[in-house]
């Protein structure tokens, strides 16, 4: 079975299932029908339009018919691409085009987008006169994708176009020798890391991911019950969705038994039977035959029937024919308005708001009136108990959307705005001698602009927000799991239990630990480890397949027929369903049929269940049938060699794709044998690294101990009854979790929150971090591998990428240090490194251009600039106004030297000509540490643009935040020598020190197994395997502490490391991995004594980056009162805040605030004239801005003095 | 009372011996010492030479590597050196504090890449006894166009002030114990015969192990269910290593002369004397 999962890595990247689907959707050669090409062929630029081209109005072309083709016609023959797309490029301001890399677009701000191309085609008077391929614009690449410069086929290219000159090497190599590197190599040599997965975009400088969204399945019938006044009622709903345009249809029983419809757009409701009258099912026999399948439906669909003849309700003879539902339906929407008018608002209705998925144009009405009748089947059903409510949190309901898609979105809606401007801009500058141009017509920049905009905002069409975000870069672990992050679009603030709880269908499929806490809880998922997210495959093919198999396509129904759906579409009965999925098994498990098709016979409704569209998520297993699986030792080892792969594995029938609807009809044997406790030669105790099944496939399971390489047999556990076998049980976990040791021996919670606190902790996220200009990011100095690690973390390659410290860890208290989580860290250990990191800020700066040609300057600001720092402030430039890498920088010091124009009517001018404003870069106020880089290049605009990146050295510190990966976290609550600290009698004293209070009420045993198994695994040097249901068990390492000399119970004696006394008790003491978290008191820490103000109410700033005040809030003051302390309110609250003394007159009846006079030096009342009866008044700033709002409004305040009593 | 000490094991780094008659907090006195009050020469500064570094004609490297400068003072500053406890401690030398031969030692280390920089290539400037012990304790790796040239200064400190100045690790003592065992335990014969000198007596019911000597098989007796400990907290057993900067039996004597002298401290000023 390891071979299966080694295969699956080998293979694929962990973030396979966004580099798929970005793939499937980019036109490449090899994708001619990629699903970009598909959105031209189907886009209609405006309604009239044909789909694939647009028409120019004749009246703007002098009557001249023409049209131009930007799509495929549909038809028998595939015809080529019209839509090409070329590597990333840039075009320089210089005019040159160069190739790019990821690693410039991040240095240089740039975007990673490809040139596209469309070809043309003009049809005049139905002729074609010629064809015209058009750059359009650029489109976003995915790093790692097929039109990536890293990717393997791609990167040779890239390093030919360098364009060594003659002789010229780089780094050493010829063109030949770079060439002749292995692929990995020269991933590094463009400055990137080899170990990236990619599968996010680079917009602007900045990384940012598609998070995949989840989503309730289009084009599926959905009965439930819904509240409405106190009343269920039953509901069947539809989200029929097709080429973008989405339709919520749903079908109600009102409590006196009738049937509505609620189509969008149209307000009101429409009883069932007139609809299905208006959409051509006009006889009651048809009608009565697309809804009723039970006897006690009868009465219910006769009570529908005669409610539309009713007289009275639809005068003057009830809705009979077609046309009668017709009349009904115009009169109703579009009533006293022409007759042609009104006949397009019904087709409006009829034929593109409701059900547009079954199509749009009046043909397919008929069409639409039984699949209604259906839905109302389904409703009906629901009605009489016959069926079930659907269960809406069923992953078989439920479609995810990954980047592939969310981009199609994108991209129609911006290649619609496009094309639109550009049929706009050729009708505008249309002239008939000269012809059309449409290379000077298209207008680029607005398809990027759209594109740009909303990769970088994460505004996507739709109103949806937080679509793209920005990159984790915190540790290689968050990275992946950001990459694989599934959200789903239910509102945060609403409750949705049912739609947060874990559901039986995610087993294998999400995570069912790695969820925030929080307001986002459940419904912000992760993949697990091995998913496949289907691309969708032709319905029609299946279709075709099920005619040749027996499909009755008819309408009433028959009692004893299976009814078939594709898609969720009826297509036809057939006598014998159970025949029909397993012969499309059969052909499935042979290769003769798509590896994405999925079938499920559902006994309870008779009915087969066949599914071929994207989105659904799906995992592997072994197909085990008459009791037996075909996997063997021959597969194994063809695996091993690399002679098959996954998909050999698939096109065999020895595993298949399940989602979650097929699993509904399987039974699956999670383990395939009955696994002994311990050898029953060797007395070894057995797990997965340890047994060796020796001839898997067979029907007695033979396994080998390792150990002392005898062999024994054991119960096969999966029997004729299975339909499959699990390949191995921690494929249920995500990345994330995968890693966190004994995940099983944990309270749930405690591993949520382990593995929320694990992409937290710092690492080694990228390994080329010398390079990377990040505005934010942490290294740490000494990253370990954990001696405790699980399979996945090898899946995943965590041990090159590691994010902690192998930690000696004692579990007692000393001297109450360690109290509410708190860590007792030796202070020899931090001296030796453990814990530092380093943290990264990068700072930037562009010589801006203005309009007017002038510009900013880096340079040092000479004296007559406008606010001018002192000369001491500019010490550390050089003459460029440029700071040297390795110089030591504190707050407020001069990173860049920048002067900018002045800015147009500066309140100076009067006085003097204009002068330049000083607008240097400065070190973050707070943040101290060396200039690690300084990276002068050219931004897109041709303008100089500077990276300076500052390091700061990151020794662990009191309040610096420390976690174990069992959700075991804590601050430095001491830092103690190490000579003060307990000692064993090897001398041994630990770096860290939990406190035992921690364990009993949290009940993370793992992280007491992990423990007892780093110590083992230290004493014995070994990686200790504790992947979940599968580690070393508990008792082989008391077994192997106790070999070592060590007692089995892991605990040891210790003295007192300050009186020399042994301790009576034995103490807990082993090696557990700990993670620095990013929360660190350098980053936090805040005081202010003065500080500055707003300027609007002169209150105190707020917030540490400002070095706002700290806010005296409600129940501090409440204590203060509690107190009577008067003199003390008042200095926080008016003293220490905005205090301000205002003049104020004193006579009765003016009441206003004064001025002071500067020319005659007296304090005189602007509105009575009065010189004499002012007096200063104590108040707030915020009192006086509001008096002199409330005047702005007219209203007068006048404040009345009087003597304090 | 008669206070004895009794080598137990002696190597050039590594020490094991018994003292007997003592109090806990005696034998804490002496750990203590031994971990935070040995002198020891460690670079505690170090200069980096930034920008191009050009050896020959043409080649030209960069003094930018894969580790920040502060990484690499804090590795060259834990690399131990031969330690003369005759040296000057900084604060006290007759130069005042400014480095001078007595106190100071300098180093020296240029490396070009591609090559793993180890603490062999660290020159003492002074005498050549001073280079380090460890020639293999790798510093940084550089690649093809890297190069390291700076110059360290070390001089003599106390683990008291921080980790790099400690020459001793594993410093511990255990008290005397005797674990009498039933003869009936089914491993007892074994343990026996694995490790002979920790059976102190036996006879036809019970033998009596003691923990004096490291015996990775003593952890079983641990789980039996006739085990009877007796300790005695007036018998020490003590050992520690050193990381080579010093000789494992001059850090004892230093140790104990340095309890002695700061002693001694204390009787000059008692008052009357």
């Amino acid at each position: 079975m390891k071979s299966i999962l080694n295969t699956f890595f080998k293979e694929m990247e962990v973030v396979n299932h966004q580099l798929v689907s970005y793939n499937d959707f980019i036109p490449t050669e090899d994708n001619p029908d990629s699903i970009m090409q598909e959105v031209l062929d189907t886009l209609r630029v405006t309604d009239d339009d044909e789909p694939g081209e647009m028409k120019l109005d004749r009246s703007k072309t002098g009557g001249a018919d023409i049209r131009i083709r930007f799509g495929r016609k549909k038809g028998k023959i595939k015809l080529d691409p019209t839509i090409r797309i070329e590597l990333p490029k840039i075009r320089e301001p210089t005019g040159s085009e160069n190739f790019i890399t990821p690693l410039e677009s991040r240095l240089r701000d740039l975007n990673y987008m490809a040139p596209l191309f469309l070809e043309f085609t003009v049809i005049e008077d139905d002729i074609e006169t010629r064809k015209e391929p058009v750059k359009i614009g650029e489109f976003p690449v995915m790093v790692r994708s097929k039109i990536c410069i890293l990717h393997r086929n791609n990167i040779d290219e890239f390093i030919r176009r360098i364009n060594l000159r003659k002789n010229e090497k780089i780094k050493g190599m010829s063109e030949e020798e770079l060439l002749a590197l292995p692929f990995e190599r020269k991933v590094q040599l463009l400055g990137e890391d080899p170990q990236d997965p990619g599968g996010y975009f680079i917009i602007g400088g900045t990384e940012r991911t598609l998070i995949s969204m989840e989503d309730l399945a289009p084009n599926k019938i959905i009965v439930e019950f819904e509240e409405r006044y106190d009343t269920n009622i039953e509901v069947a709903k539809i989200f029929s969705q097709r080429e973008g345009y989405r339709a919520l249809i749903t079908v109600e029983r009102k409590t006196d038994g009738i049937l509505i419809v609620s189509i969008p757009s149209i307000a009101g409701t429409i009883p069932l039977v007139v609809l299905m009258k208006a959409l051509g099912v006009e006889k009651d026999k048809d009608i009565y035959d697309s809804i009723v399948t039970n006897d006690r439906m009868v009465p219910l669909v006769y009570a529908n029937m005669e409610d539309a003849e009713n007289t009275e309700l639809y005068p003057p003879n009830g809705i009979m024919t077609t046309k009668d539902a017709i009349n009904y339906l115009e009169k109703r929407f579009a009533a006293g308005q022409a007759k042609e008018f009104r006949e397009k608002k019904l087709s409006q209705i009829l034929d593109k708001n409701l059900l547009p998925h079954l199509g749009d144009t009046p043909d397919d009405r008929t069409k639409k009136g039984i699949y209604l009748g259906r839905m109302a089947r389904a409703l009906l059903e629901l009605h009489l108990g016959i069926r079930k409510e659907d269960d809406k949190d069923h992953l078989a309901n439920k479609r995810i959307k990954l980047s592939g898609d969310l981009m199609e979105e994108l991209f129609r809606s911006s290649v619609q705005a496009l094309l639109k401007d550009l049929k706009g801009q050729l009708e505008k500058t249309y002239n008939k001698k000269r012809g059309i141009r449409l290379s000077a017509a298209v207008r680029q920049d607005v398809l990027n602009e759209k594109l740009k905009h909303a990769l970088s905002t994460g505004n996507w069409i739709g109103g949806r927000t937080g679509v793209s975000q920005l990159l984790e870069r915190t540790s290689y672990i968050a990275t992946l799991s950001h990459l694989r992050r599934i959200s789903s679009p239910l509102t945060r603030s609403q409750p949705h239990f049912e739609a947060r709880d874990l559901h039986p269908t995610q087993w294998g499929r999400m995570c069912p630990n790695e969820t925030p806490e929080g307001q986002n809880c459940g419904l912000v998922k992760n993949a697990s480890l091995i998913i496949d997210i289907t691309e969708g495959y032709p319905e029609e093919n299946i279709i075709e397949l099920l005619k040749k198999m027996g499909l009755e396509e008819i309408l009433g129904e028959k009692p004893g027929l299976t009814r078939i759906y594709v898609n969720g579409n009826l297509v036809g009965y057939h006598k014998d369903g159970t025949f029909v999925v397993s012969e499309l098994r059969k052909r499935r498990r042979s290769g003769a049929l798509s590896s994405q098709v999925n079938v499920r016979m559902d006994e309870v409704t008779n009915e087969v269940i066949i599914n071929t569209d994207k989105g659904r998520i799906r995992r592997p297993l072994l197909v085990v049938y008459d009791g037996k699986i075909k996997f063997n030792t021959k597969i194994q080892e063809d695996l091993d060699h690399g002679k098959i792969g996954i998909k050999n594995l698939v096109s065999s029938g020895i595993i298949e794709w399940l989602d979650a609807e097929e699993e509904e009809n399987s039974y699956i044997a999670i383990y395939p044998y009955e696994k002994p406790e311990s050898c029953p030669h060797c007395g070894a105790f057995l797990y997965s690294d340890l047994i060796e099944w020796t001839n898997p496939g067979e029907d007695k399971v033979s396994l080998k101990c390792l150990k002392c390489n005898s062999t024994f047999e054991v119960k096969k556990t999966y029997t004729s009854e299975h339909t499959h076998l699990e390949i191995d049980p921690m494929m249920i976990q995500g990345v994330v979790v995968g890693v966190i040791p004994y995940t099983e021996h944990n309270q749930s919670p405690r591993v949520t929150m382990g593995a929320a606190m694990t992409k937290q902790s710092l690492g080694l996220s990228t390994s080329n971090y010398r390079l990377r200009p990040d505005t934010r990011g942490h290294l740490l100095h000494y990253p370990q591998k954990p001696l405790v690690t699980t399979r996945t973390a090898d899946y995943i390659r965590y041990n090159s990428r590691p994010s902690g410290q192998n930690a000696v860890v004692a579990l007692i208290s000393y001297h109450n240090y360690n109290i509410q989580d708190a860590v007792i860290v030796n202070k020899a250990s931090i001296e030796r490194g453990l814990g530092r990191s380093a943290f990264f800020r990068t700072y930037r700066a562009e010589e801006k251009r203005y309009p007017g040609g002038q510009e900013d300057r880096f340079e040092i600001p000479p004296p007559e600039v406008r606010g001018v720092r002192s000369e001491e402030a500019y010490r550390n430039l050089d003459e460029n106004g440029i700071i040297a890498p390795e110089t030591f920088v504190t707050s407020g010091d001069v990173l860049i030297g920048k002067t900018s124009p002045p800015r147009f009517m500066e309140e100076e001018q009067h006085i003097s000509i204009q002068k330049r404003r000083e607008s240097s870069i400065t070190n973050r106020p707070g943040e101290s540490g060396y200039v690690d880089s300084v990276l002068l290049t050219v931004s897109e605009n041709n303008s100089r643009l500077l990276k300076v990146k500052v390091r700061d050295d990151r020794i662990p510190e009191l309040g610096d935040k420390f976690a174990s990966r069992h959700g075991q976290k804590g601050v430095i609550g001491a830092i103690i020598p190490q000579e003060d600290l307990p000692f064993t009698e090897d001398g041994i004293i630990p770096d860290i020190i939990i406190n035992p209070h921690s364990i009993p009420s949290r009940m993370t045993v793992g992280h007491l197994l992990e423990t007892l198994g780093g110590k083992a695994g230290s004493l014995e040097g070994r990686q200790i395997n504790s992947t979940v249901f599968n580690g070393e068990p508990e008792e082989s390492l008391r077994e192997a502490l106790e070999r070592n000399g060590y007692k089995y119970s892991g605990r040891e004696t210790m003295y007192d490391g300050l009186t020399g006394r042994k301790f009576k008790a034995d103490i807990f003491i082993g090696i557990v991995y700990y993670q620095k978290l990013h929360h660190m008191v350098a980053g936090k820490f805040h005081a202010r004594s003065r500080g500055p103000v707003q300027i609007l109410t002169r209150q105190p700033t707020e917030g540490r980056s400002r070095q706002g005040g700290l806010r005296f809030g409600e129940m501090e003051r409440d204590t203060l009162i509690g107190h009577g302390a008067a003199m003390a309110i008042k200095d926080r609250l008016l003293d220490q805040s905005d205090g301000f003394t205002i003049y104020v007159c004193g006579d009765q009846d003016c009441g206003h605030v004064a001025i002071y006079d500067y020319k005659t030096h007296e304090l005189r009342c602007p509105v009575c004239g009065n010189t004499s009866n002012i007096h200063p008044i104590e108040t707030s700033y915020a009192f006086k801005l509001m008096r002199d709002e409330l005047m702005s409004l007219g209203v007068v305040m006048r404040l009345r003095l009087g003597d304090l009593k | 009372m008669s206070q004895n000490i009794k080598m137990l094991e002696e190597g050039d780094t590594f020490i094991r011996f018994e003292i007997s008659d003592i109090t806990p907090a005696y034998a804490n006195l002496l750990r203590r010492t031994l971990i935070n009050d040995i002198p020891k020469l460690a670079i505690s500064r170090v200069n980096f030479h930034h920008g191009e570094i050009r050896q020959g004609e043409d080649k030209v490297y960069s003094s930018s590597t894969s580790l920040f400068d502060e990484v690499i003072a804090s590795r060259i500053g834990m690399i131990p050196l031969p330690t003369d406890l005759k040296m000057n401690e900084r604060e006290t030398c007759s130069c005042g504090g400014s480095g001078c031969p007595l106190c100071t030692v300098n180093y020296s280390l240029f490396a070009v890449g591609p090559k793993m920089v180890t603490s062999g290539d660290l020159i003492s400037l002074g005498d050549a006894k001073f280079s380090p012990v460890d020639k293999e304790i790798p510093i940084v790796e550089l690649n093809e166009r890297q190069a390291i040239m700076l110059d360290g200064e070390a001089y003599m400190g106390k683990a008291r002030e921080h980790a790099r100045f400690q020459s001793t690790s594993g410093v511990s003592y255990s008290y005397h114990r005797e674990l009498t065992v039933s003869r009936k335990e089914p491993d007892v014969e074994e343990i026996m015969e694995k490790s002979p000198k920790n059976v102190l007596s036996k006879n036809e019911t019970e033998v009596v192990f003691t923990t004096d000597f490291p015996s990775k098989y003593m952890a079983k007796l641990y789980r039996m269910d006739s085990l009877k400990v007796k300790e005695d907290d007036t018998r020490f057993v003590f050992s520690f290593e050193t990381d080579g900067s010093l000789k494992a039996r001059e850090v004892l004597t230093y140790a104990i002369e340095r309890i002695r002298s700061r002693l001694e401290v204390l009787r000059e000023q008692v008052p009357g004397e």
